[in-house]
């Protein structure tokens, strides 16, 4: 005698399967953070789709594709969409979308599979679709949409392109649709929505996690804008660090009017000493430094520290150039940037140690993707982070920059 | 860090009140902890109802002349120091002057000020003393200052710190914060509701360095409404901030609400001003507990998906008695089965279990979603 025991999946209607789905995530320790993401929009299954897709609000599933899976094979496609709206990729890039289609989706899959497979690298929650084979390459982990599209463009001849559902591609193929969102549908409603999904979503996975545990979740300030003004920022970091000072005191009184018997304070300034600017020579950071430099020639006019050191390095230091009092309006204009590539912070420590230099601070402008990172080399260091958020060096203040 | 060796706000203001007048007490802490709010509380205590009460002295702004002035008496031969008015000392209110009143005051900031002017300080913290003028017994001074390590420039020197009892003040945590300074303050009741659901503000970033309780996390990431000294931050939320939010709170029918978001940003920063604004919203969203309550079939049911998550959280707290729990049941069925899951997961989990578990539509919501449970 046989039987044939159907599992509670199996006799779920499909939109079921996507509720119970959405019910394992906001279950989850770490997914939960997607809690208000899944919840959004409507879920529409539609017959002939090939796999899944959406326009930042709705979900869309063909039906033979979502049939196919098993729970936690939906469950990664429920949180790849999810993703997607969280990172209004449908809503933010329609301009850069239009211009490289394929490519963007393939990017904007990248960054989406990157930090699932981060949240769950042992699949205990979630199973790679087989049909397609997901996007996925540990080059792209931490990356953003934008990064990884500008490397994908570099490399655009070797990116093998399928149509969705198509190919057999070993690297993988696109999971999904990415529609634009539609006209007539509020962007900024939907703005405050997502906002709305992310706060309510990291709050649930904080209450799941009860304030317990040291494992980063991936998940994690994926809807904290980082748009501090970094202008400002290094403009006070500055001020602060290399602008003297200049206070009276009447202990000892001044000399000049004390035969008068008239009593009055002595004055004294404090001079601050180098500031030294480290330069990555990474390819990505050719085009910020004008803008920066603009920047801190004119801070450095006001705060008029006694020198101002710019080291030039990549695996050594390649060059440094040195700017006086009264130099400091042509710092943008005389950068000679030398060297190429190759990231290791290390050598301008060592540099400094050699020679004996000895900055009141110093700030590193850097990429972050670097090697590691340097032995502290003063006690006043503020890393500018260009266009990369995931980077914390070990000591010093971060800045992010993004151009 | 292991912050067990810090003190709370109520126990550093009962060393200040038992120890200030023979000893200087130097409290550090992080930023907007209330660390200047302690002389407010020290102030109240009957014990200094007879003190000359000195606001507190933002050591940053003095210089030498603003503790005292030199005077020059050249019959005599020699040069005095005059004691400035806000010291509370003067010929008439010294030590050995009948009548005098003892003087309780606090100098914040200490270790961000020149050495010039700590010198200057010193016979005040250490002696109680300004040139030749002692201030009468009992007089209180203390003292506070950042930690040395928020990066903010405090440095005391080993054998400053070693003439005064230094203690760490550490952040209040949520129920500190809420009874003793929120609610006796009467703060908006928006900020109130919020913190309860995100107490991770009353965390510190001590608590992401080692030995703390989240040692291995990136604080960047996990809590990024907090301040930060790694990161370059415009504002964050604080106890002191906080207050500051719930002033702006006050007056948003006064304002739009783009100045009221933009005003919020300045004061607590924008990861946490973004949590006060949804929280702003699903209340403008969410029907009334009490239309819940008398008519949970027929009540109106936000459209926002998110909103109704927002409000199963707050059914489950807000619960009462049997009658209550049902009406929420009620409610809590008309709702997509995603909601009615997380509701009885939560309700499960909470320890008022035991209201919801005796109503009957309880019992079918949960035979409803069981299936949603199974593999």
């Amino acid at each position: 005698m046989t039987t044939n025991k159907q599992s509670t999946w199996d006799t779920m209607t499909l939109e079921q399967r996507v509720r119970a789905v959405n019910i394992d995530i906001m279950n989850h320790m770490d997914f939960s953070t997607l809690s208000g993401l899944v919840t959004m929009g409507n879920i529409n299954i539609v017959d002939g789709m090939p796999t899944a897709g959406t326009n930042g609000v709705d979900v869309f599933y063909g039906t033979e594709f979502l049939a196919a899976q098993n729970r936690k094979q939906v469950r990664f496609v429920q949180c790849h969409e999810a993703l997607h709206k969280g990172l209004r990729h449908c809503s933010d890039y329609k301009d850069i979308v239009k211009k490289y289609p394929q490519l963007s989706n393939i990017a904007m899959d990248y960054v989406v599979n990157a930090l699932i497979e981060q949240t769950d690298p042992d699949h205990k929650f979630i199973e790679h679709t087989t049909y397609p084979k997901p996007l996925l390459d540990p080059k792209y982990y931490n990356r953003s949409f934008v990064d990884v599209l500008q490397d994908l463009l570099k490399n655009a001849k070797e990116v093998e392109v399928y149509k969705v559902g198509e190919g057999d591609n070993a690297g993988g193929d696109p999971l999904d649709e990415h529609f634009p969102m539609p006209d007539d549908i509020d962007g900024k409603e939907i703005d405050k929505q997502i906002e709305d999904a992310l706060n309510h979503g990291d709050m649930v996975q904080k209450r799941l996690q009860a304030g317990q545990g040291s494992k980063n979740n991936p998940l994690n300030g994926l809807g904290v804008k980082r748009d501090t003004d970094w202008r400002n920022a290094l403009r006070e970091f500055i001020e602060q660090v290399v602008t003297g000072d200049e206070y009276s005191r009447y202990n000892p009184p001044s000399r000049r009017f004390f035969a008068h018997d008239i009593l009055m304070p002595t004055h004294f300034d404090v001079a601050m000493g180098e500031l030294v600017i480290a330069c990555d020579t990474s390819g990505s950071m050719g085009p910020i430094y004008p803008v920066v430099f603009g920047e801190i020639a004119n801070i450095c006019k006001q705060a008029n520290p006694d020198k101002v050191r710019i080291v030039w390095w990549d695996t050594e230091v390649c060059d440094e150039q040195v700017f006086n009092r009264g130099d400091f309006d042509n710092i943008a204009s005389l950068l000679k940037p030398a060297g190429g590539g190759g990231t290791s912070p290390q050598c301008v420590a060592n540099y400094m140690v050699k020679h004996d230099y000895k900055p009141t601070a110093v700030i590193w402008l850097t990429d972050g993707y670097l090697d590691a990172c340097p032995t502290a080399v003063c006690g006043n260091e503020l890393w500018g982070v260009v266009n990369n958020d995931h980077f914390q060096p070990a000591h010093g203040k971060t800045l992010r920059i993004h151009n | 860090m292991n912050t067990s060796d810090f003190l709370s706000h109520k126990q550093v203001a009962d060393l200040i009140k038992a120890v200030g007048a023979k000893r200087t007490v130097l409290i550090m802490g992080e930023n907007g902890v209330g660390k200047t709010a302690i002389h407010h509380t020290v102030s109240q205590d009957p014990k200094f109802d007879d003190h000359i009460k000195i606001k507190p002295i933002d050591s940053t702004q003095l210089s030498d002349g603003a503790l005292f002035m030199p005077d020059l008496d050249r019959e005599r031969g020699v040069s005095t120091e005059l004691p400035n008015e806000r010291l509370g000392v003067s010929k008439t209110n010294r030590k050995g002057v009948d009548g005098s009143r003892p003087v309780l005051g606090m100098f914040d900031e200490i270790a961000k000020v020149p050495q010039f002017v700590k010198n200057m300080l010193a016979p005040i913290l250490y002696e109680r003393r300004v040139g030749n003028y002692i201030m009468p017994e009992g007089s209180v001074w203390f003292a506070a200052t950042n930690l040395s390590n928020e990066g903010l420039g405090d440095l005391l020197q080993a054998h400053l710190r070693n003439r005064l009892v230094v203690v760490k003040m550490r952040k209040p945590s949520l129920d500190e914060w809420l009874n003793d300074f929120a609610m006796p303050r009467q703060l908006n009741p928006v900020l109130l509701a919020c913190v309860q659901e995100y107490p991770m503000v009353f965390d510190s970033f001590l608590d992401y360095e080692k030995g703390g309780k989240y040692e291995g996390k990136s604080l960047d990431k996990d809590n990024p409404h907090i301040f930060n000294p790694k990161a370059v931050q415009d504002a964050y939320a604080s106890p002191r901030s906080l207050h500051a939010a719930s002033d702006i709170l006050d007056v948003m029918g006064e304002i739009d609400a783009e100045t009221l978001r933009k005003a919020l940003d300045g004061a607590v920063g924008k990861a946490f001003a973004s949590v006060l604004d949804s929280f702003i919203r699903f209340g403008q969203q969410l029907p009334p507990i009490n239309t819940i309550l008398s008519a949970p079939t027929t009540a109106p049911i936000p459209s926002n998906k998110i909103a109704q998550q927002v409000q199963v959280f707050q059914f489950i707290t807000r619960a009462e008695d049997r009658d209550q729990a049902q009406a929420f049941t009620q409610y809590v069925m008309r709702l997509q089965p995603e909601m009615q899951s997380l509701f009885c997961r939560r309700v499960g989990e909470s320890q008022r279990v035991g209201l919801f578990t005796t109503v009957m539509e309880f019992g079918r919501m949960l035979a409803d979603n069981k299936i949603y449970y199974k593999v």
